[in-house]
């Protein structure tokens, strides 16, 4: 039996009088590719930051390999494997592509408090930072300014920095927010490319893209689960068809 | 297998500009070290210019201090006379209260005192950023202008402490510190230290990861970052440097008063960090020059009248002036200023 990567269980969070997440559980396995969809609203994006630490919980525990970092800061949970993207491009604007992925591997291999040597000058790191970059085929782009990237390619690096840490469980916020069709494309093709060992969870829009990576949906509305199953499953639902996929039909 | 949507030649043109403008920097860095040696011993008779050399490059390894804080983690300190006041005390009370004259000694007291001063104020101050940040370092270094000021069996109280002059001696080397030439070689080679130190921080990892706090401090915690250690850090550390420059002044001076706390010091320092454009060492050290040569040149137009003004007597209004000009046309400073011109020339040249 796989072993449970994530596990989720009765996660609230309040905004005041506004209960945005509403107990909710999940639990994803290792190498699962699961996506989380809903209408605007549902909470999708706030439970994400519950899983990441960005934001404190109001009740309910988070289990990360079968150990609590409920209480546990982000950095933290990044270093015991979780990592994420952003749903809007959140990157430093300052540095060139390179030394972006360069400064996510100098914290992986723990010699970002050396003050003494040039950062360039870390073989180890280089060649990584080269492999994450052609991993998410940004190969050649590295040496410009994160502000001269295409908006697609600046999607890419996002993703290059989150798997530069190294993560077992990776969670994707829109990856394809924003993109063009034929970018869209690539970042299917690039997140399929991903090991398949690697956990995925995936917040999307773009039903296609759902479709095309996932093996499971969990559904979201109003802060709770309104269904979870297999694509098929969750495409013949009627519940979901009312909510969601029926809309605008 | 991924397409590239933008042009690769784009990057060329941008990188052999990047590179023409390095190989400009190293040679006026050069050109500048070398004037820095050899000034004293062209100019050995004006031993005014000497001093106003010396005291701005004191006042340029200040602003590099700041520097690190303001222009690489993005931290507006607007208390960094603090550690200016730590330094220039260390120094003082032990010399003038304690009766070591032992020079070296009082600057490691400085570098100490003030650097352990940065641990303590920027443990608290960093869990703040912002207006919160400033408010919270400035109401600090008023705490100290006041301690200072009060405090008289220590620091003298208003009327400061006279610094008498300190003796240098390291395994049998003596130097006459009173000897202006001597002294402007020990500031000179405190202030190269510090720059080429500074220097080698802010491209080594750390620094990276404190130019990434600056940017974007929420995706760093995101990779795994703890963020709050780093500032920590870049706070002794600037710290540590201002009460080098700060053991530096009281030596010059050879006088410490509460004012080395005031927050007009802190004012000046940010002024000269920004006017030479944050984020840039060059800047930093090109802002207190700036400064404290534009100063001197004003204070000396004895005759030049705008109205009934006697502009001399206005430095203070014209500085303004000129920082208000600087921020509304050139954020970036001399430095942001340098770099758009040789942006542009280079532009020319390629599309000639």
């Amino acid at each position: 039996m796989a072993v449970e990567a994530l596990k989720v269980s009765g996660v609230e969070k309040r905004f005041g009088a506004l209960v945005a997440v509403n107990g909710i559980n999940l639990s994803v396995l290792q190498g699962e590719r699961r996506a989380l969809i809903g209408p605007n609203g549902a909470g999708k994006t706030t439970f994400f930051n519950l899983i990441s630490g960005t934001l404190p919980l109001s009740a309910g525990t988070i289990q990360l390999w079968g150990r609590d970092v409920t209480r546990l800061p982000d950095w933290r949970r990044v270093r015991l494997g979780l990592a994420r993207t952003f749903q809007r491009n959140n990157l430093f604007m300052s540095l060139t592509t390179f030394e972006n992925v360069q400064l996510a591997v100098q914290r992986q291999q723990q010699v970002s408090y050396n003050l003494l040597r040039s950062a360039r000058s870390f073989q180890a790191i280089n060649e990584q930072a080269q492999q994450v970059l052609e991993q998410v085929g940004l190969t050649g782009r590295g040496e410009l300014k994160v502000a001269s990237l295409s908006y697609g390619e600046q999607r890419q690096l996002e993703i290059a920095l989150a798997l530069a840490t190294k993560p077992s469980i990776l969670l994707l916020d829109e990856p394809t927010a924003g993109m063009s069709l034929a970018e869209t494309g690539q970042m299917v093709e690039l997140v399929k490319s991903l090991p398949a060992a690697l956990t995925l969870l995936i917040v999307e829009h773009d039903m296609d893209v759902v479709f095309a990576l996932s093996d499971r949906i969990t559904v979201l509305h109003y802060g709770q689960v309104l269904a979870e199953g297999t694509p098929e499953e969750v495409q013949h639902n009627p519940r979901v068809r009312e909510v969601y996929l029926g809309e605008g039909e | 297998m991924y397409v590239n949507l933008t042009p690769q030649s784009t990057g060329g043109s941008l990188l052999t500009g990047a590179r023409a403008y390095a190989r400009w920097k190293w040679l006026a860095g050069g050109l500048a070290v070398l004037f820095l040696i050899t000034y004293p011993l062209l100019n050995g008779q004006d031993a005014f210019g000497l001093n106003l050399l010396t005291e701005t490059l004191i006042f340029a390894l200040f602003a590099l201090s700041l520097d690190l804080l303001l222009g690489y983690t993005g931290l507006v300190s607007f208390g960094h006379a603090t550690y200016f006041g730590l330094g220039a005390y260390s120094a003082g009370i032990l010399t003038a209260q304690l009766k070591n004259s032992n020079f070296l000694l009082g600057l490691l007291m400085g570098v100490l005192v003030a650097g352990l001063g940065a641990l303590v104020l920027g443990f608290f101050s960093i869990r703040t950023s912002g207006i919160y940040f400033l408010m919270l370092t400035l109401a600090f270094s008023q705490m100290c202008y006041a301690l200072a000021f009060k405090w008289n069996d220590v620091t003298g109280g208003s009327n400061g402490l006279p610094v008498p002059k300190p003796e240098f001696s390291l395994v049998g080397w003596q130097l006459d510190l009173g000897d202006g030439t001597v002294f402007y070689f020990v500031v000179l080679t405190c202030f190269l230290a510090g720059f080429f130190g500074l220097r080698q921080v802010v491209h080594s990892p750390f620094g990276r990861t404190l130019i990434g706090i600056r940017d974007n401090e929420k995706r760093l915690a995101a990779l795994g970052y703890q963020t709050s250690n780093f500032k920590l850090m870049a706070c002794v550390i600037a710290g540590a440097l201002g009460g080098l420059a700060g053991a530096l002044n009281a030596y010059h001076n050879g006088f410490v008063s509460a004012n080395e706390f005031y927050w007009t010091t802190s004012g000046l320092v940010m002024v000269m960090v920004l006017l030479g454009g944050k984020g840039s060492l060059i800047g930093a050290v090109l802002g207190a020059f700036f400064v404290r040569y534009a100063e001197q040149f004003i204070q000396g137009q004895q005759t030049a009248k705008l109205g009934t003004f006697v502009v001399s007597e206005r430095w203070q209004m014209v500085l303004g002036l000129i920082f208000i000009l600087c921020v509304l046309l050139a954020p970036g400073g001399l430095v942001g200023l340098w770099q758009s011109l040789v942006r542009q020339v280079t532009r020319r040249l390629e599309w000639r």
